[in-house]
């Protein structure tokens, strides 16, 4: 097979196809609870655990979930119990200072030097089938997460007392949903890098927004954000031979950008 | 009677100072409890341990076993990126019936408006959604943390009715923390007076004529120093440019008596007082209305303190009822104030109590909430003030002859 439908183009709208699923599940409750820069540190971290994977010759999607998780763990720690910072600054300061020591840790790599760019911006054209499995399994895990708290997860978001007095544990669903952030890091590093991950979660559910009157209504729209962003990113990346993890971005902000411009 | 929950020795924390300390705590089955207090006496607090939003500091909570709450919060800010209708938020966080939703919303008054997005609703509406969602959890204990904010006089006493109708309906017990005490007392079966701990609890007779409770809330000011609590506290908890107004409203009344206190002469006095030129909000208590009782001045203060820019929120019909009923009137408690001061002390810490309460303000209030956040208003409340002349006259001479 060659053209649109070489076998590299099945295996790569696959895979983005698995992110782009997943992604808004937890993008939503990113847009909803204001996680965007949490995210960024998660994400940004993901080039450190690359790093150490690389170091200790561990599979990548490991280190790069091991290091994604205890970044997001230090850095709820750091939100609920550091007054006088605003949040948002902390977390710009985490998610700098991660991808600055991350990309310093890989130059000392001579081989992973060469394929930074892979993993900064994401190498969708180069995943095997077993990328493609690992990717599918993982977002079929993200998935059910989020979907089996939907109803706790939503409750906490509206309103963390409300939660408390119906018996459930928001801090423990917290704790679900950076657990699931960090998977979802170490999914969509291959896809579209770790600078643009953010992106994957946050412009699908925002795109969504004017179009949903329900949480789930937004939830299905940013799904087929995702997807549309996803395969027509890659269409656009064969055709004009434009890098594919910035193109299906760049699809996703256009969507964006002709859902909110549109009038209605 | 059944014992819902149980509290002893109970001591809570917010941001990181200690709010609450030893507070015994109890309601029972049907009742309906009203905790009062001062802004910063850990009311909120105190319902937040209840429902186990937050971890005493010390203490033990005992909840009668699988007991349901129904728990309407005092701010409920939905972020504008998460759309949500009426109908979806009566199924947090269990789903119901859409009969059952119907009959819920038409039961608070507010029928029709399931598919309605939640952020469109008014104060009055949006209060009685949040109570529809508690109701639909069927609990056997309501809690209401300050539920009618929001809403003008009128609406709120139809709020209470409502609770006190539900109360009879579901038999659900009602644990309410509230400012608009006249209001609220009417339809009480026990208060709790709180400030930092139990200061007195009884029926509304008899809290209502503890001097600890005069203590607290001042005599000459009704229930428009707890008002002014009530919404100095909104002003640091919220963001909201209407909290702003609130919150600008209830500073420029407070600071009226102060700046007419810093004048000395009774002119100045009552000019400061109309008009509620600019000061310290906090201040403005510290000083004032312990300063200015007895007298001439008591009838005038008295006369001030509805110049609110409430207006019809504090003195509306309802409220007046209250103060008819209220025995010996004003002049019965501005003397007593004087006199109160020794009696506050044993809930007020050693001091007197206006100027406990303020030094309460600050130091609960500084390090976990913005103070300068909420003396800002002082300064913004100050063109508003025009507003407020208007208001008075009527007002002062229906009072007086009550007095």
């Amino acid at each position: 097979m060659t053209g649109l439908f070489a076998d590299f183009m099945v295996r790569a709208a696959l895979a983005g196809l698995g992110v782009a699923l997943a992604a808004p599940w937890l993008g939503v409750f990113v847009v909803w609870r204001r996680m965007a820069y949490f995210g960024d540190a998660t994400a940004h971290a993901a080039i450190l655990g690359v790093a150490i994977s690389l170091m200790l010759q561990l599979p990548v999607y490991l280190g790069v979930a091991g290091v994604a998780i205890v970044m997001a763990l230090t850095v709820a720690a750091l939100e609920t119990g550091r007054p006088g910072l605003p949040a948002d600054s902390l977390l710009g300061v985490i998610a700098h200072g991660a991808l600055a020591i991350g990309l310093i840790a890989v130059s000392f790599l001579p081989g992973a030097r060469l394929n930074l760019e892979a993993y900064l911006f994401g190498d969708i054209l180069a995943v095997s089938w077993a990328d493609v499995a690992v990717i599918w399994a993982g977002a079929l895990v993200v998935t059910l997460l989020i979907g089996s708290r939907w109803q706790a997860l939503l409750t906490a978001t509206v309103n963390p007392d409300i939660a408390w007095s119906s018996g459930l544990n928001p801090d423990r669903d917290r704790r679900i949903l950076t657990l699931a952030l960090a998977l979802l890091v170490a999914l969509a590093l291959k896809v579209v890098g770790a600078l643009l991950i953010t992106a994957l979660l946050v412009i699908p559910a925002a795109a969504a927004r004017p179009l949903a009157r329900t949480p789930e209504h937004m939830l299905s729209v940013a799904v087929a954000i995702g997807a549309i962003a996803a395969l027509g990113g890659l269409v656009m990346s064969y055709m004009l031979d434009t890098p594919a993890g910035p193109s299906i971005v760049a699809m996703a902000v256009a969507l964006f950008a002709v859902i909110r411009l549109v009038p209605r | 009677m059944t014992r819902l929950i149980e509290a002893r020795g109970l001591s809570g924390r917010y941001s990181g100072a200690e709010v609450l300390r030893g507070v015994d705590f109890h309601i029972d089955a049907g009742e309906i409890v009203t905790v009062v207090g001062p802004n910063g006496s850990g009311k909120s607090t105190l319902m937040r341990l209840l429902v186990g939003a937050l971890t005493p500091a010390a203490g033990l909570i005992t909840r009668s076993p699988g007991l349901r709450l129904g728990y309407v919060p005092q701010k409920l800010a939905i972020d504008p990126t998460l759309p949500l209708t009426v109908d979806r938020f009566l199924d947090l966080p269990r789903r119901a019936g859409r009969r059952e939703k119907a009959a819920m919303l038409e039961r608070v008054g507010i029928g029709g408006l399931a598919s309605a997005q939640l952020t469109a609703l008014s104060g009055g509406q949006y209060q009685r959604a949040l109570l529809a969602r508690a109701l639909l959890t069927r609990p056997q204990l309501l809690m209401l943390d300050e539920a009618t904010q929001g809403m003008d006089q009128r609406g709120s006493a139809d709020f209470y009715a409502l609770i006190e109708d539900l109360r009879t309906e579901t038999g659900a017990a009602v644990l309410m923390v509230s400012h608009e005490l006249h209001v609220v007392m009417s339809a009480s079966d026990r208060v709790i007076c709180l400030n930092g701990h139990v200061c007195c609890q009884g029926t509304p007779e008899i809290v209502r004529s503890a001097p600890e409770y005069r203590a607290l809330f001042g005599t000459g000011t009704h229930g428009a120093l707890a008002l002014y609590r009530h919404e100095h506290d909104h002003s640091h908890d919220h963001d909201h440019d209407h909290d702003h107004d609130r919150g600008g409203a209830g500073d420029g009344h407070v600071s009226g008596p102060r700046s007419g206190h810093g004048g000395g002469s009774d002119q100045d006095h009552r000019d400061g007082r109309v008009h509620g030129a600019g000061g310290g909000a906090g201040d403005g208590y510290a000083g004032g209305p312990r300063s200015d009782y007895g007298g001439d001045h008591d009838q005038d203060h008295r006369g001030g303190q509805p110049h609110d820019h409430h207006g019809g929120r504090v003195h509306g019909r309802d409220v007046e009822r209250g103060h008819g009923a209220r025995p010996g009137g004003d002049s019965d408690s501005g003397s007593r104030s004087g006199e109160g001061d020794p009696h506050g002390s044993s809930c007020a810490d050693g001091t007197g109590p206006e100027h406990d309460l303020a030094l309460d303000l600050d130091s609960d209030l500084a390090p976990g909430r913005e103070t300068r956040a909420g003396r800002r208003p002082a300064s913004t409340g100050h063109p508003k003030t025009p507003k407020t002349p208007p208001n008075p006259p009527p007002k002062t001479p229906k009072k007086e002859p009550r007095e």
